[in-house]
């Protein structure tokens, strides 16, 4: 289980955000974002910084199309734009962050549309 | 100039047109009663996906374009540039005059039309014949949503 302030670094890393970048958004120390970082490294077993965004941005990718009420239709969506049948073999070279940003966009437009 | 106009027609003018992916996705859609599948990735690239909408006065905003869509390729320049909303393509009269079809579509599970259209984009207006084909469908998940295909024709209005 992530802190609120892990999850808001790592939400921030996931959209391609650098530390430098994330320090100055929350008002922290860049230390402090790697040290939530390297805390979240181990709780999620990642291997590296890089394999933690990406494990953290699949979850949270499956969490938000499993509560959209649309899954099937992003699913269809992210494989056209990845080539990829499961959401598990989405890497960032794939554009990871690109796609989470774009459903988070698309969710929100459905949302103002109800 | 014509701004406007079009023929309704039946479903099954889609089983003798030469649309291929437009007939696939019928025949996709009604032989799974319009609820979606792991299938359904074959077809979203040639697809505009828009959400049913209280109103119609004009057509829905658009929520995902294919890759391969025509109105992708119509609208590559111009969709989604800053100088319009979100969702909406380039020409507001031509998203009202093409409203209807989509609560048509809402209404009766499929709708399919031939237009020809004179579509204002910022470099100046241009004829459009076109068919476009549409389908409310259901998510697994639950939402319903509107599936747009639609071909550029490249002959002359008869």
């Amino acid at each position: 289980m992530l802190t609120e302030k892990q999850f808001e670094v790592m939400s921030m890393k996931s959209r391609g955000m650098t530390n430098k970048q994330i320090a100055g958004q929350l008002s922290i120390n860049e230390s402090t974002v790697q040290e939530h970082v390297q805390a979240v490294v181990k709780k999620l077993g990642a291997t590296n910084p890089t394999h933690c965004v990406t494990l953290f941005a699949q979850q949270r990718l499956a969490d938000r199309l499993r509560a959209s009420g649309l899954e099937e239709t992003l699913r269809a969506f992210i494989k056209m734009q990845t080539g990829r049948e499961s959401l598990s073999e989405i890497t960032l070279d794939d554009g990871l962050a690109d796609i989470v940003e774009y459903i988070e966009t698309v969710l929100s437009e459905v949302s103002e549309n109800d | 100039m014509i701004e406007y106009d079009s023929k309704r027609l039946s479903p099954d003018y889609l089983c003798r047109s030469k649309f291929e992916v437009i007939t696939r996705l019928h025949d996709y859609m009604t032989t799974n009663d319009f609820l979606i599948d792991m299938d359904f990735a074959d077809y979203f690239p040639y697809l505009t996906i828009c959400q049913p909408t209280k109103t119609y006065e004009l057509a829905p905003p658009i929520l995902m374009l294919g890759n391969l869509s025509d109105q992708k390729r119509l609208f590559e320049t111009h969709f989604g540039d800053d100088a319009f909303p979100a969702g909406r393509t380039p020409d507001a009269n031509l998203e009202r005059l093409s409203a209807a079809g989509y609560e048509d579509a809402v209404e009766n599970g499929t709708f399919c039309q031939e237009c020809e259209a004179t579509v204002v984009f910022p470099d100046g207006p241009k004829f459009v014949p076109f068919l476009r084909y549409m389908v409310h469908y259901r998510d697994p998940g639950g939402r319903s949503l509107i599936a747009y295909a639609a071909t550029l024709l490249d002959r002359t209005w008869q």
